[in-house]
């Protein structure tokens, strides 16, 4: 992650001005968070985001004209700007339960958002005990890779 | 794993006797007709539910594998490989050694990723630091 420190000035959802600090894993331009929008954020209502990960399967040679091969599982840390401690939650479900990340308005508090299809469609903002859980399970997944990779050595 | 053998009807009509690699775990014989592919069980990584309703909220088989090799007629089957796909994207194929390695060491560094965001989770939620 980066380490240079950020400050950012903007509008307050009262109709101020006020400044916040970005995290040093912040990459968000938060004059322009959104693509093609111009409207820059509430400086107590942003978001904070890290750069996404990804799992980025090899090409394939065989089927590349046909299929795309795409990034699987981008995922990303957010941060509230004012409320970071709010577990995000889903709006329609209550508090502890998953949330949907493509709810609108986004919900303050801090997780890790993660995408369980390339349409961004299905996507989960996880909490501590979430990440772990997919930690393990993937932990889980990447053994059972192993070992099916020493079947084609035969 | 088991190391079965099984008579199989070929496209051609004959019926000949197949060995299958000892990492075959496929039921050839619900599928008499269909013997084309030795296959190892499948791994998958599912992944968290949501709340879209879709399946019951049930998530896609979001990273799927399994080794596969195509039966031949003679009884033989060829090279293995690894069968990738992301239903999700429904992208995917046949991997070679070289593919399935670079693949496994982005599992492995997307992982080590994760767990950096999951510490850094860590300190905002339980320690206040940013």
């Amino acid at each position: 992650m980066t380490t240079h420190t950020r400050t950012y000035t903007g509008p307050t959802l009262a109709g101020g001005t006020a400044t916040i600090v970005c995290p040093p894993w912040c990459t968000v331009d938060h004059e322009h968070p959104i693509e093609g929008i111009d409207r820059a954020d509430h400086a107590d209502d942003a978001f904070h985001a890290s750069e996404t990960i990804a799992i980025v399967p090899p090409p394939d040679d065989e089927r590349t004209d046909q299929f795309s091969i795409v990034p699987q599982l981008r995922a990303y840390l957010i941060q509230h700007s004012v409320d970071p401690l709010t577990p995000p939650y889903d709006a329609e479900h209550g508090p502890g339960t998953p949330w949907r990340a493509t709810e609108k308005p986004m919900r303050p508090g801090a997780g890790i958002y993660l995408a369980l299809e390339d349409a961004g469609d299905r996507a989960v903002t996880l909490d501590l005990e979430g990440a772990e859980q997919v930690l393990a399970e993937l932990e889980e997944y990447t053994e059972a890779f192993r070992q099916m990779r020493d079947h084609l050595r035969g | 794993m088991k190391n079965q053998t099984f008579p199989g009807r070929t496209l051609s009509g004959r019926t000949v006797t197949v060995a299958c690699p000892p990492w075959c775990t496929f039921p050839h014989h619900e599928w008499v007709d269909t013997w084309a592919f030795h296959e190892t069980d499948s791994a998958v990584f599912i992944g968290p539910a949501d709340h879209s309703g879709f399946d019951g909220g049930k998530p896609y088989d979001a990273l799927w594998a399994c080794v596969s090799a195509e039966a031949h007629e003679d009884g033989g089957y060829g090279r293995p490989y690894l069968h990738f796909d992301t239903i999700g994207a429904g992208a995917g194929g046949r991997l070679d050694v070289a593919q399935t390695d670079a693949l496994l060491a982005e599992l492995r560094r997307y992982t080590g990723r994760l767990q950096q965001l999951r510490d850094q989770l860590a300190k905002i939620t339980t320690e206040g630091e940013q």
